[in-house]
C-alpha cells in the first residue's frame, strides 16, 4: 500500500512539477550558455577595439600621426570583429543545438520511468532465459 | 489533529514516504555498486570479445557461449543501469522537491504546512509519539549528537519513556510547522525531555541553536546539488567577457582580482549578514559622478567581508546594473609603498594606475589601507587628495576605499574633498549570533580536514569567547582564528570531539586566564573557603572580607556580567588597617600569586598630564602605563592607591571601564579590562569612620553616611561610586585584631628563625610591646612591620653577626622597663 501511494506519488511528480521544472531547468541552461559566451555582450561591442588597444588621436594636428594612429585602431576593430564574429557563430550554433536537442531530452524524461522498468525487465530476461536472444 | 492525518495534508508527505522506504544513504550506497558494477561487467564483457576468436582460449569460448555468458552480462549491465537511473532519479526527486527554509528565501507554501525537518520528525514519529519520533529521525539523532550526547544516553532515554498514544500536532508559530516549534513543545510539555537535556547542562536555547545547525548543514549540501539553479550556473566564469575592456598593466602589478579570493565561494562566508554594507556601497557606485565609496570599519577582516559579500553577488548576477560584470580589483597600498620611494615615481606610477582603470571601463578599484596610501604619499609631499581628486571625480570610475575607523576620524572625517567624493559607509560588528552564523559552515569544513567533530555548545563558546578574552580586534575574524587554530590543537591532544571544555581549555592554555570552564576540585574548595582563606591573611575585617569572597564566587562560576570586570571594589577606611593587604591576599589566592597584583599609586596622576601618562599619548606615541599594563597581564588584580587623588579625566576613564569593561588607548585600540579585579583605596571618610568607632557605632551601619560625607566633600561622583559592585568600609583596627596581626608578623620572622636553626619563642609579653610600639591610630597597623624589622630583626641579626646565636639556640625576648631584652639560650 505504502509502496503505491508513494509510487504514485512520483508519477504525479514526474508528469506534474517535474515537467514544469524541466522547462525551467532548460531555459536556465539556455540562458547559461549564452552568458557563457558573453552574447549579447560581444554583439553590443561589435566593433570596439580588441581589448580597447586603441591609441588616442594627437590634440596637435599631424597628418601622419594622425593617419598611424587611424591605421593601428582600425585594425584593432578588425581585429576585435573578426575574434567576436567566431565566438558568436560558436555560441549561437551551441545554443542552436542545445535547442534542437530539447524534443529528444523531452521524450526521453517522459519515457524515463518506462524506460527504467524496461531496463531493469529486459536485462532479468537476458540474464535468466537460456535461450539465446541476442 | 493527530499526527497520520496532519501528515498527509501536505504534497511533502509523498517524499517522506519515498524517503522512509529508500533512505538517501541506502540510495547513495546502491548508485555507488551499480556504478561499480557496470564498470567491472563492461571489462568483463571485453574480456569475452577479446578472447573470442582466439584459438589458445577456445575451451573458455565454449564455457561462455554454454552458459550464454555474453548474454547475461549484458542483462546484468542493463539491470545495473536501470538501478543507477533509479537512484539519481530518486536523489534528483528529493533535492528538487526540497524546500529551503534557512539558506536561501523561504520557499515553503502555506499548504506545505509543515517543513521538511519538521515532517521528518512526525514521520518517523507517527506510530509512536513526537517524542519517540524525535529520537528516532535521523535529523533528531544528528540534532542530539551536535549538543554533545552520545548514542547510548539517548536510546536509554528513549526506551525509559513511555509512548503517548494519540498526540495532538503542536501549533506552528507562523503558519508552518518549523522543527524548532516541534522542540519547543516537546521542551515545554515534556518535562522528563526538559530535565534529560538539562541533566546534560543543555539549555532550551542550545536546543534550538543545535537544530539550527544542523538544518543549515543539511541545507547546504542539498542546495549543493542543486547545480541546474540559475545562481550555481552563473558561478562558471564566461568567456569573452573581458574583450570589450581595457588591459591594466600598471595596475596588475600591484593589485589582485578579489573575484579569486576562496572567500568568494567560501560557504562559510555566505552567512555573514552584510547585505546592509553591500546594499549601500551598489548606491554608492551607481551614482552618475562621484560614484566612490569609503568603506569604514574597524581594524581586521570585516570590511573585505563585505567586499567578498559584493563579489558573491557579482558572480551570482545578484546586483545593482552598475556592478553587473564589473571587476573588484584589490589595489594594495603595501606593495606601491614598498615600490615608490621617491614623489615623481610615486605621482607618476598612481596617475597611470587610474588612467588604466579608467580606461578599462570594467574595474572597480577597491583601495586596501587607503589611509597608508595618503600617509606615505603625504611624507613625499605629494598632494594626495589633489592628484587623485579629477579622476576620482570622474563619470567612468568607481572606487571603494578601505579605511579603519580611528584613521577615518583623524584624517578624512574634516577633509571636505573626501567627504563630497566618497560616501561613507559603516560596516558594524556583528554580534554572537550572526558570527555564530558564520562558523557554522567554517567548523563543518574544519571537521572534514581534521576529523574531528565539533559540538553546538563549542561553536557557541568560540563565539564569545573570541570577543571575551581577546580584546584587540574584530569579533568574527578572533572567531574563525580561534576556530582555525583549535582544531590542530584538538588533534594534537588527542580529542576528537571538541566541546564546551575543550574549548575553554585550549582559551586557557592560550591565554592563561582561569576560564571557569572546569572548576577542578581543588579551586572548588578554594572558592567555597575563599572568605576564610582571605580571612587568614586580612585580620578584623569580616565583613569585607566576605563581600570581596561573594563577589569572586559569583565570578568564577559564570554567573557575572561579561562586559564588565570581574570586580571592582572601593575600599574606605584608615590608613593600615588591612585594604592592601586585602588585594595582595585576593591575587594570591584568586590567581596564583602575590605578583599578579598591579599597583597604581594615584596620587602620582593628579596633573593635566595624567591621562596622557596613563593610556599614552598619540602626538608623542609613547605607551601609557596602564594600557600597557593591562595589555601585558590580562588577568590580575589592579589596585588603585588613593584614588581620589587622581585629576577629574582619570575618574572619567575609570567610570566607563567599571561600566564596559574596556577602554581605548591613544592611538584608538581597545584594551579590555574585563579579567581584572579592581580595588580602588581610599583614606577619605577615615574621619568619620574613628568618629563612629569613638562612640561606639559599627561604620558599617553607617556606610550611606560615609559616602555620604564624601559626595559632599566633591571627592568622587555617585555615579562613580555606584559603578562600584560594592563599596566596603574597613574600620579602625582593634586591639584584639592588632595582637593578632603582630602574632601573623612575628611567626614569619620565627619562620625564617627556623631555616637558620633558629628558634623565636613568641610570648604574649612581646606581642603586647610590638602591638604597643608598632601601631597607632593614624596608621593602623602599617608601621607594625617597620618596627618588628627595625627592633626585632635587627637585634636577632646582631646575634648573628656575633656568633652567639648558632643553629639549635632559642631566642627568646622579654621586656623590662618598657625596652627589649633578648636571651639566648
Amino acid at each position: 500500500m505504502k509502496f503505491l501511494t508513494t509510487f504514485f506519488g512520483y508519477l504525479k511528480w514526474h508528469y506534474g512539477k517535474a515537467l514544469a521544472t524541466t522547462f525551467t531547468f532548460w531555459k536556465n541552461i539556455l540562458v547559461f550558455l549564452f552568458n557563457y559566451f558573453s552574447i549579447k555582450n560581444l554583439v553590443g561591442n561589435f566593433f570596439a577595439p580588441w581589448k580597447r588597444l586603441a591609441d588616442n588621436y594627437p590634440k596637435k594636428f599631424n597628418i601622419k600621426i594622425y593617419f598611424f594612429t587611424f591605421l593601428v585602431n582600425t585594425i584593432m576593430r578588425i581585429v576585435g570583429m573578426f575574434l567576436r564574429t567566431i565566438i558568436i557563430i560558436v555560441g549561437l550554433s551551441v545554443c542552436v543545438l542545445y535547442i534542437l536537442c530539447l524534443p529528444i531530452t523531452l521524450i526521453f524524461w517522459l519515457a524515463l520511468p518506462a524506460i527504467i522498468i524496461g531496463l531493469i525487465i529486459f536485462g532479468l530476461i537476458l540474464l535468466i532465459s537460456f535461450k539465446s536472444k541476442i | 489533529m493527530y499526527i497520520k492525518d496532519f501528515l498527509k495534508k501536505s504534497s511533502i508527505y509523498n517524499v517522506l514516504a519515498t524517503e522512509s522506504l529508500i533512505s538517501e544513504d541506502f540510495r547513495n550506497k546502491l548508485a555507488k555498486v551499480s556504478k561499480t558494477i557496470i564498470v567491472i561487467l563492461i571489462f568483463v564483457l571485453l574480456l569475452f570479445y577479446f578472447t573470442k576468436n582466439s584459438i589458445r582460449y577456445s575451451n573458455f569460448k565454449n564455457f561462455v557461449d554454454s552458459y550464454n555468458l555474453i548474454q547475461r552480462t549484458i542483462g546484468l549491465i542493463l539491470i545495473n543501469v536501470g538501478v543507477y537511473i533509479y537512484s539519481g532519479l530518486g536523489s534528483f526527486y528529493l533535492s528538487s522537491t526540497y524546500y529551503f527554509e534557512k539558506i536561501t528565501k523561504n520557499k515553503y507554501d502555506k499548504d506545505e504546512f509543515y517543513t521538511f525537518s519538521a515532517g521528518r520528525v512526525l514521520y518517523a514519529g507517527r506510530k509512536t509519539d513526537i517524542l519517540h519520533g524525535f529520537f528516532d529521525s535521523k535529523i533528531g539523532k544528528l540534532i542530539l549528537i551536535r549538543l554533545g550526547i552520545n548514542q547510548k544516553d539517548s536510546r536509554k532515554f528513549y526506551n525509559s519513556q513511555e509512548i503517548f498514544v494519540k498526540e495532538e500536532v503542536p501549533k506552528p508559530e507562523d503558519g508552518i510547522l518549523k522543527l524548532k516549534d516541534v522542540a519547543k513543545y516537546l521542551y515545554s510539555t515534556k518535562p522528563e525531555f526538559a530535565k534529560f537535556l538539562n541533566d546534560k547542562g543543555i539549555t532550551d536555547i542550545e536546543l534550538y541553536g543545535a537544530i539550527e545547525w544542523v538544518i543549515y548543514e543539511m541545507e547546504t549540501k542539498e542546495h549543493k546539488a542543486q547545480w541546474w539553479k540559475p545562481e550555481s550556473l552563473a558561478k562558471v566564469k564566461s568567456i569573452a567577457s573581458d574583450w570589450s575592456f581595457g588591459q591594466t598593466f600598471v595596475l596588475d602589478r600591484y593589485s589582485r582580482n578579489v573575484m579569486d579570493d576562496q572567500e568568494v565561494d567560501s560557504e562559510a562566508m555566505t552567512f555573514a549578514n552584510r547585505d546592509a554594507e553591500i546594499s549601500q556601497i551598489e548606491n554608492a557606485l551607481s551614482k552618475s559622478t562621484g560614484a566612490n565609496a569609503m568603506l569604514i570599519g574597524e581594524q581586521g577582516q570585516e570590511k573585505m567581508q563585505v567586499i567578498w559579500g559584493m563579489c558573491r553577488n557579482i558572480k551570482n548576477k545578484n546586483i545593482a546594473t552598475a556592478l553587473q560584470n564589473k571587476k573588484p580589483i584589490l589595489l594594495l597600498s603595501n606593495s606601491i609603498i614598498s615600490t615608490c620611494k621617491d614623489k615623481d615615481n610615486l605621482e607618476n606610477q598612481i596617475s597611470k594606475i587610474f588612467t588604466e582603470v579608467i580606461k578599462a571601463g570594467n574595474i572597480i578599484l577597491i583601495i586596501d589601507n587607503y589611509t597608508e596610501l595618503y600617509k606615505h604619499a603625504e611624507s613625499l609631499t605629494v598632494d594626495f587628495i589633489n592628484l587623485l581628486d579629477p579622476f576620482i571625480r570622474s563619470t567612468s570610475i568607481q572606487v571603494v576605499a578601505l579605511v579603519n575607523s580611528s584613521d577615518f576620524h583623524q584624517y578624512f572625517e574634516t577633509n571636505k574633498a573626501i567627504t563630497n567624493n566618497f560616501e561613507t559607509v559603516l560596516v558594524k560588528d556583528l554580534d554572537s549570533q550572526e558570527i555564530i552564523k558564520i562558523i557554522y559552515a567554517a567548523a563543518i569544513e574544519s571537521e572534514k580536514l581534521y576529523k574531528i567533530f565539533f559540538t553546538y555548545q563549542a561553536i557557541q563558546e568560540l563565539a564569545n569567547s573570541a570577543s571575551y578574552y581577546f580584546s584587540n580586534g574584530v569579533s568574527s575574524d578572533k572567531t574563525m582564528d580561534l576556530l582555525n587554530e583549535i582544531a590542530p590543537w584538538a588533534k594534537r591532544n588527542g580529542y576528537e570531539v571538541i566541546g564546551k571544555d575543550e574549548v575553554l581549555e585550549y582559551i586557557e592554555q592560550k591565554t592563561n586566564i582561569p576560564t571557569g570552564g572546569r572548576v577542578s576540585t581543588t579551586e572548588k574548595e578554594k572558592l567555597l573557603n575563599l572568605e576564610n582563606l582571605i580571612g587568614k591573611r586580612v585580620i578584623g575585617q569580616k565583613d569585607a572580607v566576605l563581600a570581596v569572597s561573594n563577589a569572586l564566587k559569583r565570578a568564577r562560576t559564570g554567573v557575572r556580567n561579561p562586559n564588565k570586570p570581574i570586580g571592582s571594589f572601593l575600599f574606605l577606611g584608615p590608613t593600615g588597617v588591612g585594604k592592601t593587604e586585602t588585594a595582595k591576599a585576593l591575587a594570591y589566592v584568586f590567581f596564583g600569586s602575590e605578583d599578579n597584583m598591579m599597583r597604581l599609586d594615584m596620587s602620582e596622576y593628579q596633573t593635566d598630564d595624567a591621562m596622557e601618562k596613563l593610556i599614552g599619548s598619540f602626538a608623542t606615541g609613547k605607551p601609557g602605563v596602564f594600557s600597557s599594563m593591562i595589555r601585558e597581564k590580562q588577568y590580575g588584580v589592579v589596585l588603585l592607591d588613593e584614588f581620589e587623588k587622581t585629576s577629574k579625566d582619570v575618574l572619567n576613564l575609570f567610570l566607563q571601564i567599571l561600566d564596559e569593561g574596556f577602554f581605548s588607548d591613544m592611538s584608538g585600540q581597545k584594551v579590555s579590562a574585563r579579567n581584572i579585579i579592581f580595588i580602588a583605596t581610599s583614606n577619605a571618610g577615615a574621619e568619620t569612620i574613628f568618629k563612629m568607632v569613638n562612640e561606639g557605632k559599627n561604620p558599617k551601619d553607617a556606610q550611606e553616611e560615609i559616602i555620604a560625607g564624601i559626595v559632599d566633600k566633591g571627592l568622587f561622583k555617585p555615579e562613580l561610586i555606584n559603578r562600584f559592585d560594592a563599596t566596603i568600609i574597613y574600620k579602625p583596627l582593634e586591639d584584639a585584631d592588632l595582637k593578632q596581626i603582630a602574632n601573623i608578623m612575628l611567626k614569619k620572622v620565627a619562620g625564617r628563625m627556623v631555616e637558620k636553626g633558629l628558634k623565636l619563642e613568641i610570648s604574649d609579653e612581646l606581642i603586647d610591646y610590638v602591638v604597643k610600639n608598632g601601631s597607632n591610630k593614624a596608621f593602623g597597623a602599617r608601621p607594625m612591620n617597620r618596627f618588628i624589622q627595625d627592633s626585632i630583626e635587627g637585634s636577632i641579626a646582631n646575634l648573628i653577626l656575633s656568633g652567639e646565636a648558632i643553629p639549635g639556640k632559642v631566642i627568646k625576648f622579654t621586656i623590662k622597663n618598657n625596652s627589649l631584652e633578648v636571651k639566648i639560650s
